[in-house]
Parts: structure tokens; sequence; C-alpha cells
């Protein structure tokens, strides 16, 4: 056909449809003649022109919602939702996109689930629903999913997760065929989990292999519990009415939602006759939905399927599924038929009667359960970072932790009657719980770290995780974890990791095994705390890394006003184990925390929580609290160690005059000394206070008190070190910093802090290699670069020195007055004396402060030794802290025979022949 | 890093002042200015859409037709606007979005018949059925067909079916009178529906 022809067949055409319908057969008779082909061309066309077209009369938005919902996420990764920076798309759900996301403000990963708008718009049922959802995840069953919020934000609307790193079952039954025991093992999980939620009073709706994932450790996770209904594969209108009520069903409307595009497309399979005739559905129909998952995993088939949505309805309300083969033991073959009961009155009435056939066949068979959780440690290396996990599986990731899978599934569910609220008033009542529960973890650590014949008496206290829902509480997770590890610190012959390394791990999912390899220790405490109602649970379990074994694992769930009976009850226990294991004395420094005030814990904890965020406002923040504290209990000696620490931390960063800072620190340690002679802390906060005075007798003194009280302070071993470094004493620093590095793995600054330990020993080779290490974690230091200046000085390479000097003021932001010094002594020692000329008078003139002691280190360089003597003198004068190095700073090497500064020496405390 | 993203903004800057000049370009009568343009408006779609997708505002944004204006409003300096601008913008975008969405379903057709099968047919994104989706690119085909007989009768086709377009709006963008795109359009439908009912008998 061409182009005339059309146009002939398509001017005849249109003539046609402009005349009465009476009139037209004459017409077009009339019209192509004896042309019979173009009759029946334009027949033919007339006939479609009345036609009504599913395709070409709608247009294909279905299409580009479809896509756009589907394919690209370039716009929201790396964007900051709330407090979830979005990382990268891990899949889409009924409910809309799901994304893996960090969480900034907890430090760990979570998976956020953005809701689609249409499902958005419906803000009343929204908000049933993820109540539900919400519920279902409060049951804080090791099954179900965790919910960790529901959220707003720019007006998008979201559900935070767990992130679970695993497959889902429908991945794992497309890769693999599974054994029976694997089967079993599997849907005795997903059953457990829908039984609880029952219990609750709450159905599913949705369970299919998509919404079933699997960790590593053989872990099973539903997901979604309630939310089928947003995605609007549910259609029953109350889901409190378990009741039939045939009067609201409505055959037409259901028709209509049938065919309404895609919104079930994909999980009608699933669905149980009575959900396909969109009558009122109870939990029975959770049950058919897991036995159409059960006999797809036993056949590899769905029991009722079809190609339209349609047939997909009428095989699930009609027909009969295949009978299973000839292989499959008749007793899961009934398992299944009753499952798939049509009428739901012959159906197993509940998921735990299923359960328990499954159960018993488990049983039957002797089927070796390696499925079940009863170990939750994988011996399997787990991938530890979510980027390595995007890559690895396309399904909904997810990880955290494999934690305490066991306390929990022996643990009651069924009490699903609590709700949630925020602690609110009571909060401070649960604080004497934490303290008595600290004493206790820290008893049942150290005494399995103790009796374990093969022991090397090693412990790392992980963070423990905050979820109880409220980010609020964040302080107390990190809390008791600190208050654990400086509860067992105290105990002499056990290592314990500093919460500084321990923290590293916070939010991240990596195996304990791996952490114990890196932080040198054999077994591992992690927990966790939770809050329904009125009652705190915190959960804890000591791993032991070597045989991946738990070897304790105990749950602790306190009502506020059974706090008496609990303090009792833990005493008793407190006393159980140290008449084995303890000394006296040990046994007192633990029962000591639990005679506290509550409230004046909490109040610490909290000032805690801001003083290790550092900073001048964090810190007069944690003063604040402090002091609340100290109102509440006058005599609280750790408050009064935390404001001592607090004061020097703030004279030590200049936010505060050493005049102000330094008679509040030592008043403060005073009086924490008086109530308790015993804080390692204080003895620690003095030392610190008593080498700004060149008190360094007095200093040493307090920096062994501490060690002797608490041998695990990774932060006093590294301050003594610095400390017997600038004594002149380099051997017993070295050996020093060792073992905080020991105790300390992560410590950030490790290798700048013994690098220029050995700096001062002279002993550059040595220097260089710590240089060297810690440049490969962070090229970028300060401390770092500022060594490799050092380094290079040392070699008389000036011109190299100042490369690094100037890296550091580029990355402190041009603004140091101390490397400046520096900077303008090499450039004096390379003959750029106009450069080094410029940078003194910059300093000379300048604003800001410089240490008149890093001044003098310029004069040393341009040669100007009486400007240097004065300018020491001038920071004497001052009390320049910089003076403690005056013994061991190379740069002040061309001074070292001067009599005036052999004079300075000795005025401030320091022996030249110390120093030869 | 820097460098990276001073660039991007300027490239982002240009670009609406490129559009109205390509658009200008295309609408008297230069074909190249279309195949330009083409890519500029597929992608910033895609981004917009995609952004409502994610934004509850938006109740039925994913009309085509308002996605379309969205991105004319975003690519297109507020005084170079007008309703001829416009038009013509609509017309480009109509045809970047056809080529999208055939483009999506063609893909994942192909991921079906390549023997992925499970991919697609677990896909809980799935809105599309898999007979319409079948439907919309046989329609794309014979729109094809249509267009090698006669090609604004195609086009008609592709401004109100993949663009929204009014009718006034398609004689603006086509240069004819509206009796002609109703005409067109009614001809054009009823030659469609009988090349997709031979395909299926």
């Amino acid at each position: 056909m061409n182009q005339e022809r059309l146009l002939k067949i398509e001017e005849i055409y249109h003539d046609v449809l402009d005349i009465p319908l009476e009139k037209r057969s004459s017409f077009l008779a009339d019209a192509c003649g004896d042309d019979l082909e173009l009759l029946r061309e334009v027949e033919s066309l007339l006939s479609f022109a009345e036609k009504s077209s599913s395709i070409i009369d709608s247009p294909p938005m279905d299409v580009a919602a479809e896509i756009f919902s589907h394919n690209e996420h370039s716009d929201i990764i790396d964007k900051e939702i709330g407090h979830y920076k979005i990382l990268s798309h891990i899949g889409t759900g009924g409910m809309g996109d799901v994304f893996i996301a960090e969480d900034l403000k907890l430090e760990r990963y979570a998976a956020i689930k953005f809701i689609k708008p249409e499902i958005a718009q419906l803000p009343d049922q929204l908000r049933r629903f993820l109540r539900e959802a919400k519920t279902a995840s409060l049951l804080n069953h090791p099954n179900i999913i965790t919910v960790y919020e529901i959220g707003e934000t720019d007006n998008i609307q979201f559900i935070a997760t767990e992130y679970i790193d695993g497959k889902t079952l429908r991945k794992i039954m497309s890769e693999s065929s599974l054994t029976l025991n694997e089967t079993l093992a599997i849907i005795l999980q997903v059953a457990t989990a829908v039984h609880a939620a029952h219990t609750a009073g709450i159905i599913h709706r949705d369970i299919k292999p998509e919404n079933i994932i699997l960790r590593e450790d053989k872990l099973v996770k539903v997901l979604d519990f309630g939310l089928a209904k947003l995605a609007g594969t549910d259609f029953e209108k109350n889901s409190k009415d378990n009741s039939l009520d045939k009067s609201k069903l409505n055959p037409k409307n259901s028709n209509q939602q049938l065919t309404s595009p895609g919104l079930m497309m994909g999980t009608i399979a699933y669905m149980s006759p009575e959900q396909a005739r969109v009558e009122l559905i109870d939990k029975r129909s959770d049950v058919w939905s897991i036995g159409v998952v059960l006999y797809e995993m036993v056949s590899g088939q769905k029991p009722f399927d079809g190609k339209t949505a349609k047939e997909k309805v009428d095989a699930i309300l009609e027909n009969e599924f295949e009978p299973l083969g000839e292989n499959v033991p008749i007793e899961l073959k009934k398992i299944i038929s009753k499952a798939l009961e049509k009428d739901a009155d012959k159906r197993y009435q509940t998921a735990q009667d299923f359960l328990h056939d499954i159960n018993n066949l488990q049983k039957d068979f002797a089927v070796e359960n390696e499925f079940t959780n009863d170990n939750s440690v994988s011996t399997k290396k787990h991938i530890t970072s979510p980027n390595e996990s995007r890559n690895s599986s396309p399904n909904y990731l997810p990880t955290n932790s494999d934690r305490f899978s066991n306390d929990q599934t022996n643990s009651n569910v069924s009490s699903a009657e609590y709700v949630f609220t925020k602690a609110g008033k009571h909060k401070f009542l649960s604080i004497g719980v934490f303290a008595s529960f600290i004493a206790a973890l820290a008893i049942g650590v150290y005494f399995y770290s103790m009796t374990n014949p093969q022991t090397d008496n090693s412990v790392a206290v992980m963070p423990f995780i905050n979820e109880t829902g409220d980010p609020n509480m964040e302080y107390l997770s990190d809390g008791i974890s600190e208050s654990i590890i400086n509860s067992l610190s105290q105990l002499a012959d056990l290592k314990v990791i500093a919460s500084n390394s321990t923290f590293q791990y916070k939010g991240k999912d990596v195996q304990p095994e791996e952490i114990a390899d890196t932080l040198g220790v054999k077994f591992i405490l992690r927990g966790r705390i939770l809050q329904r109602g009125d009652t705190f649970q915190v959960i804890a379990e000591m791993i032991n890394s070597k045989d991946k074994t738990k070897i304790w694992g105990e749950q602790f769930d306190r009502k506020m006003a059974d706090v008496l009976n609990l303090e009792t009850e833990i005493s008793q226990k407190i006393a159980d184990r140290m008449q084995l294991h303890l000394t006296n004395a040990e046994q007192q420094k633990l029962v000591k925390s639990k005679k506290i005030n509550p409230k004046a814990y909490d109040l610490l904890l909290k000032g805690r929580f801001y003083q290790a965020k550092s900073g001048d406002e964090n810190s007069r923040k944690a003063l604040e609290y402090y002091n609340q504290a100290l109102a509440v209990d006058p005599n609280y000696a750790n408050a009064y160690a935390a404001i001592a620490d607090t004061y020097v931390y703030l004279r030590v960063n200049s936010f505060l005059n050493p005049k102000e800072a330094l008679p509040k620190a030592k008043a403060a340690a005073q009086r924490a000394l008086e109530l308790n002679e015993n804080l390692a802390e204080v003895h620690y906060t003095l030392a610190r206070i008593k080498t700004t005075e060149w008190n360094w007798s007095e200093a040493e003194r307090e920096y062994k008190r501490a060690i002797e009280l608490n041998p695990n302070l990774a932060s006093v071993y590294g301050a003594y070190a610095f400390f017997l470094s600038t004594q002149g004493r380099h051997e017993e620093a070295i050996t020093f910093i060792k073992k905080t590095r020991e105790l300390d793995p992560l410590r950030q600054h490790i290798y700048p802090d013994t690098g220029i330990i050995y700096y001062f020993a002279r002993q550059y080779e040595l220097a260089e290699v710590q240089y060297e290490n810690g440049r490969e974690l962070n090229p970028k230091n300060v401390g770092i670069l500022y060594g490799f200046g050092f380094m290079a000085a040392a070699r008389r390479d000036y011109k190299e020195a100042i490369n690094y000097y100037k890296k550091v003021l580029k990355v402190l932001g041009g603004k140091h007055t101390g490397v400046k010094c520096y900077l303008g002594f090499a450039f004096a020692k390379t003959g750029q004396m106009r450069e080094a000329g410029a940078i003194l008078k910059d300093l000379e003139t300048g604003r800001e402060y410089v240490s008149p002691v890093e001044l003098s280190m310029l004069y040393i360089g341009l040669g100007e030794n009486d400007k240097a003597i004065a300018s020491l003198e001038k920071g004497y004068a001052e009390h320049d802290s910089q003076l403690q190095f005056l013994g061991v700073e190379p740069h002040f090497d061309g001074l070292r025979k001067d009599p005036r500064f052999i004079e300075l020496m000795k005025r401030v405390g320091l022996s030249p022949e110390n120093y030869e | 890093m820097k460098t990276e993203l001073t660039n991007q903004l300027a490239m982002r800057s240009e670009t609406p002042d490129e559009i109205t000049e390509l658009l200008n370009e295309w609408s008297s009568g230069d074909e190249l200015a279309l195949e330009q343009l083409m890519p500029l408006v597929y992608e910033e779609l895609r981004k917009m859409a995609n952004h409502y997708m994610h934004s509850k505002d938006v109740g039925n944004t994913l009309q085509p037709t308002a996605l379309i204006h969205e991105v004319y409003l975003k690519l297109v300096k507020q005084e170079k606007q007008n309703w001829e601008n416009r038009t013509h913008f609509f017309g480009v975008a109509s045809k970047a979005m056809r080529h999208i969405l055939v483009d999506y379903l063609r893909n994942r057709r192909y991921l079906k018949r390549g023997g992925d099968v499970k991919k697609v047919e677990f896909d809980e994104s799935i809105i599309v059925s898999n007979e319409r989706a079948v439907g919309l690119i046989e329609l794309d085909e014979a729109l094809n067909r249509l267009s090698e007989l006669h090609e604004r009768k195609s086009r008609v086709v592709e401004l109100k079916y993949f663009g929204g377009l009014s009718n006034e709006e398609m004689a603006e963008v086509l240069n004819v009178s509206s009796k002609t795109i109703i005409r067109d359009w009614q001809f054009a439908r009823s030659w469609l529906l009988r090349e997709l009912s031979d395909r299926k008998t």
C-alpha cells in the first residue's frame, strides 16, 4: 500500500463516518465502485472505529509507573533522608523501593523502604498498618525483621528496618534444590514467626518466598508483617474482625480489584481461597500461604498457578494441586494437604498446630537440625561491609547481627499485649536495674573467661545495641557497655579492650571471630537493650571466638516495680559466682556499682554520652548533667571524677582559661577521692593536672596509682608513656605505649603517638616505621604528616620537611601557629631567610596565640639564641605547657649547651643529665 | 572532585538555553536538532519521574503529561517559556517518552524470552501485565509502519498517546488545523487496531 492509496481509503473512511448509519453501505458501494479491495479495506477499518481497546485507549501511565519505580535511583543514592544516608538500591517491594542506608545517628546499617506515593496517600490506613508492622517488630522475635523506625521527611514516607545480609527464599530456591532437612528447618522458622504474630493478633497476609530471608547462619527472617495491606494484596476490610461477614462482600468490587493494573501480580499464587475471593480473612489464611511455600519448596512448583491473574485465582478456588512425588514422605504430604484445605475450617486452625506437626516430622526423621539457630555463630565468613554484600546479592540484603537467637527463641513471645511506650518519667528507676545488670554481666564475663581452662583471659565488650526504638536511649546502651568495660577493667588478671576500640564496630556487622582476631582477644561480649512498656530487657551473650561457641547468654527482663527484688536477685548471682573466682577486694569493687542512686547514674551516663562526643559545647553539656547528678546525689564520687576530667579536657584543648579550669578540676578531683579513693580515673585526671603544674613526681605517683586500680585503661597507659617520654625514660615509655596498643588496637592516633615517642628517643628509623604504618591508615592524619616532617628534619632534609609542614598547615586550614614555627625553622635551615622572616613577622604580629616555647624554635633556626631564650623565659612566665618537651625536643638541640637553657630546665624540674 | 562538581553545575546552567535553541531549530525543520534534544529530554524525564516516585505529593503526576510539563519547566528558562515553545517541547518529549517506555518493555520481554523467566515473573515491581506489555510493543511496531505510510498520523498518535497533548497543542506542533488532528487520530486509531488484531489472528 502506498500513501496515495491510504489517503484514498482515509477519505472514504471519513466520509462514511460523517453520514448517518443507514446510508453508509450504499454510499460505500458507490464510492468504491468496482474496487473491491478498496471496499474491503474501508469496511474493515470502519469495523474498528467504534471498538474500544485496552491498549490504545489507556495511555501507558502504568508503564511509566513501573519503569520509574523500578529503574532509576541515581538521584536518591547518597542523599540523606532524615538521619539516613542512602547507599544503594537493593530491591523493589510491594510498598516501594528498598535501599540500604547508613543510619548516621546510630551508626548502623538499615534497610529503608520508601512508601509508594499512591499508598502513602491514605494517611489513616497507613498509620494503622504501619502501627501493625511496628507491633510485629516489637514482638522481638528472632524470625521477625525488626522495624527501627517509621518516618517521614521532606514529604517522603519511609520504613527503616533491620538490615539483613541474606538471600530470599525465592533466590535460594532458584539457585539450588533444598534438602528435606533444610526445607523443614526453614518452614519451621517461618511458622514460628507467623505463630508469634498471630498470638499478638497480627496476620501477615502476604507470606511468600520473597518475604522470607535466610541469613548465612540459616536464621530465617520473615519480612513485612502487616504491610501486605498497604501493597494492595489484601482486600479485607477489617483485620480485627476475624469473623467472616459475608454481607460485606462485594463480588463486583472484587472483580474490579482483580483487574486493576498490577497491584497483585506475583503474589496471587500464595493467596488463600478466602483471600482470592476477597473475603475477610483470619490467621488460617497465613497457614495456607505457608502451605503453598512448603509445597513449592518440596516440588519446585507452585500448587496453584496460571498464566493470567484470573487463571491463578481460578486454580486456587477450584483446582486440586498436583500430587507430590513418591519420594516425598507421606507425613509431609499429609501436612501439606491439611495446610492447603480450601475450606478454612478443615485446614490447620492455627500456625501452632502446623508447627506441631512439622516438629514431630522433624523428630521422626531424626533430622539433624543444622538449620535451626541453636548456635547462632556461623562458622562461615560473613560479609562485613554492605558494599561487598551489595555486590554479592541483588536481593533484599540486610544484616546486622547474629545475635541471641537462642535466648529469643526460648523467650515467651506470647505476651504480645505489651504496648510500646517511650521510657518517660519512670526511666530513671530503671537505671538501677542496669547498674545491677552491669555488675552481673561483668561477673558473668569474668566467670567464663576465668573458668575456661584454655583461657587467655581477654575480652572485648562490644557496644550494646539500642533496640528500644528510641534513639534517645542511645546513651543508655552505650553507657551499659562502657560501664561493663570499666567494671571488668578493674580485674587484674583480665585483659579488657578499651571502648575506643570496641565502639568502632558500632552498627557494623562483623563476625565475632574477626573482631576477636583484630582486637586480640578470646572472648566477645555483646548485647542489646529493648524496651516493652515499662519493662527493660537486656540480652547479653558471650562468645568464645576460638571454637565459636556461645558460652554464656542471659536475658534480663525487669519491671520497674521489681527493682528491689531484682537487686536481691542479682546480688545473689554475684555472690554465687564470686565465691569461686574473685578475691574479696575484687568482689567489692564490682558490687559497689550497685549502690548508686539510679537517677544520678542516669544523669552521669547522659553526661558521659556528651563528653564522648567531645568539643566545647558537648563538654559543657556534659558538665551540666554531672552537676544535675550531684544535685540528686551530692556524694556521687563518679560525678565529681567526671567533672574533673571534663575541666582538664577543656583546659588541654584551650576551651577554658587554665586559671579557671585547673582549680575547678582539682577541687572536683579532690572531692571525688574523698568519697572514693579507688577511682582510677580520678588519679589519672590528677596525673594530668600535676603534669601541667610540672610536678613530675606527683604526676607519676598518680599514674601508678591509676594503673594499680585499673590495669586496663588504655588512655592511662598512653598518657603515662608520653609522660615517661618527656622525662627521657624512653624504654619505659615504649613499653607502656605498646600496652596501650594492646588494649586499644584501633586507637586513632596510636601510630603517630608511638612515632613521637621513638622520635623523642632519637630512634628515627623505628619512628619512621610507625609513621609508615599510620600513613596506610590515614595519610592525612596531622600527626603522621608532622612525623614525616620531623623525620625529614632529623635527616637534615629540610626541603622535604617543608613539604610536610605545608601539608599539615593545609590540613589544619592554614591556621596553626605551632606548625608555622617548625616551617620557619626549616626555611631558615635551607637558607630561605626571607620566607622564615615572613613567618616570624606573621607570628609576632598576628592575633593568634603563639606558644612562646614553639616560637623559640624559630629563633633557634634563625640563629637568634638570645631571642630564643627570651621567648622561653616568656613561656616559663606564662606556664606554657610546651615546656614539658624541653628535655626531648630535638629542635632545642642547638641550645642545649647554653647555661641559660640548662638553668631553665632545672627550674621546670627536668634534670639535664636524664637526657644524655 | 571539586572540578567535577563545577563542571556539572556549569553544564546544568547551560542546558536550558541549549534546549530552547534546539527546540527552535527543530521547529524550523532541523531534524538533527531533534537527535540532540532527545537524550537531554530523555535524561531529565527519567530523573523527574523518579523524583516523583519518591515524593508523596504527586498523586497522579505519573501521567506522562504532567511529567513532561515538569521537565519542561525545569529545562527551559523562564523568559523563554511560551506556549509555542512548550508545545514543541512536548513534541520532543512525547517521542522521548515513547522510546523510554517501549524500550523498557522490550527489554523486559527480552528477559523473559531470553530464559531468565524467573526474574520477570517474580519481580514484585511488575505492574504492567505481560499481555499489555506485548500489546504496547506491537503498537509501537504498528506505529512505525504507519509512519512509513503517513508520517503525520503516527506523530499524532505519539503526541496524544505518549505525550498527552491536546488537539490544539498537536495542531501547533504539527502545523495543521485541529480538525485535521481529530481526523488523523480517528483514522490512525482504526488502522492501528486493525493492525494489532491482524497480528493476533
